[in-house]
């Protein structure tokens, strides 16, 4: 037993050692040179202490900008008794056991039901791997751990076989073709605008017949982007804010300057724990492929929001503007209301707002487009502010860093696990 | 001329279709037998990259034109005919470059 407890605490529990010997064995089962084998597992280890770093710099300035919003608005700041970086320590090894069997469990599902889409996009297999972990503690905190990684991977298969297969109908409508699977957590908001897109416009008026100024572009550049609009809505918040509350956060500083600062300590969290998820993704990723290749040879990836861009490129800046929008206007609703203070996360802004769009153009042009924005706008206006205090006892952040489907993940598995302890 | 080419794949937040591509042209390089260097990274930080060659989607091209000598596009994930002669096309002009 001694032996066992021993292995667990600290092999197996340790989130970065255990993503070292998952890489150790993808690198090995793809017959990789010793050099690469030794950098690979490194590279995959401090990947994951990289992204743990990023999340703590991501939390001092997300309660920073928490804080001072809220203050402008006399409500108070969302709790969180626990936080993701903390939930990660803990629990992060979880997440990855529920990835790794999760996509062995996927591959069956392909492979036995012939359903073609093997889900390949990396950053969100780990990040949805997270969100279910979360859920399932949230309403399980007592489970087994065993229990909860293979329920977790059961769900995540799950999620990563149908997903793919039900956006398929749209899918195929934006790409002309029949090859290639969507894999991207914004699959309901690009349903919903691939469904509904039609009742707003037509085809016929696309958005690569507008002209929109290039200018908004910078945006794009999530660093950019991100430092960009929580320091302006920083600064704006701290002139309306409680003197004392701002100068009490400020210490030292003129609170102009903390603010810029904070709101780039934001950005610099984001892109600092994006790093640390590209490392360790980059040594596991082609070993997922490998095996899938090996084991259902002729099955087609699933592939990140980006590949349907070039379809329709005007589009994604359309669903881009239209999301931002509408989430700005319900953080000032919601902050006036006193019902909760949400953050616009650029990453979420752009890209599930962007597929929509494509696939919003594609039934119902520019207006289908703005429709597709809008819907992802609505989601995580409220999908932050209802999904935040559910996650209060693991990874509140989650809320903030989430996608639409994200929300709706936490949502069923939260509402079906509370339904199911209150029968049994 | 370095022995090694360094090839950067790159997208929005690199690490989704960036990663795929990079596999893509690892699967090419090994199939040809031409020892290169691929990597994967965000656009916000190509020109850190120190690239010999940029392979991005082509609305990314106008951001990378300066990282790197050659910038090769690609937006057909599903046609390894066409990745595989641009990307062989891209190697021939960088050593012509010498």
């Amino acid at each position: 037993m001694a032996i066992i407890n021993f292995l667990v605490k600290n092999l197996f529990n340790q989130v970065s050692v255990l993503i070292g010997l998952i890489a150790l064995l993808g690198l090995l089962l793809q017959k990789k040179s010793f050099e690469e084998v030794i950098s690979g597992t490194i590279k995959a280890m401090v990947g994951i202490l990289i992204m743990s770093a990023g999340v703590d710099v991501f939390i001092g300035g997300l309660v920073s900008f928490q804080t001072i919003v809220s203050s402008a608005f006399h409500i108070s700041a969302p709790v969180a008794k626990n936080t993701l970086q903390n939930f990660t320590e803990n629990f992060g090894s979880v997440a990855v056991s529920i990835m790794a069997l999760g996509f062995l469990i996927h591959l069956v599902i392909v492979r036995v039901f012939n359903t073609r889409f093997v889900y390949l996009t990396g950053h969100l297999m780990w990040w949805i791997s997270l969100v279910i972990a979360a859920s399932l503690i949230e309403v399980f905190p007592d489970m087994n751990q065993g229990l909860l990684i293979l329920t977790g991977a059961i769900l995540i298969a799950l999620y990563w076989t149908f997903q793919p297969l039900y956006l398929h109908k749209y899918m195929k409508k934006v790409t002309d073709s029949d090859e290639i699977g969507y894999g991207h957590t914004s699959s309901i908001a690009a349903y919903l605008a691939g469904r509904f897109g039609h009742l707003f416009g037509k085809p016929e008026e696309s958005t690569e017949k507008i002209k929109i100024p290039k200018k908004i572009e910078f945006m794009k550049d999530i660093t950019v982007g991100t430092a960009f609009i929580i320091t302006i809505i920083m600064l704006l918040a701290s002139f309306f804010a409680e003197k004392e509350v701002v100068l009490k956060q400020a210490g030292d500083l003129n609170f102009i300057i903390w603010a810029i600062l904070q709101g780039f300590k934001f950005a610099a969290g984001i892109t600092i724990l994006l790093y640390g998820v590209r490392l360790f993704l980059a040594e596991i990723v082609p070993a997922f492929r490998g095996i899938s290749q090996k084991l259902i040879p002729g099955a087609r990836p699933a592939l990140d929001v980006p590949v349907v861009f070039p379809y329709a490129p005007t589009a994604v800046l359309v669903g881009f503007i239209s999301s931002t929008l509408v989430f700005l206007i319900f953080m000032v609703i919601f902050g006036l209301m006193g019902f909760a203070t949400i953050v616009p996360s650029m990453i979420m802004l752009f890209f599930p707002a962007a597929g929509a769009a494509v696939f919003g153009n594609a039934v119902g042009g520019w207006k289908g487009a703005a429709f597709g924005g809008a819907v992802n706008g609505l989601f995580l206006a409220f999908g932050q502010a209802l999904t935040w205090p559910m996650l209060s006892n693991t990874a509140p952040e989650l809320a903030v860093l989430a996608d639409p489907d994200w929300y709706v993940i936490i949502w069923i598995i939260m509402g079906v696990g509370k339904l199911i302890k209150a029968i049994f | 001329m370095k022995d090694k080419i360094k090839i950067v794949t790159a997208c929005g937040v690199g690490m989704g279709s960036s990663l795929i591509l990079k596999m893509m042209i690892e699967d090419v390089l090994k199939a040809e037998g031409i020892n290169a260097q691929v990597e994967n990274i965000d656009i916000g930080s190509i020109k850190s990259a120190n690239a010999d060659m940029v392979v991005v989607q082509s609305f990314h091209e106008d951001k990378v034109k300066d990282a790197a000598k050659v910038v090769v596009n690609i937006d057909n994930f599903l046609d390894k005919e066409n990745l595989r002669k641009k990307v062989l096309e891209g190697i021939n002009a960088l050593k012509n470059m010498h």
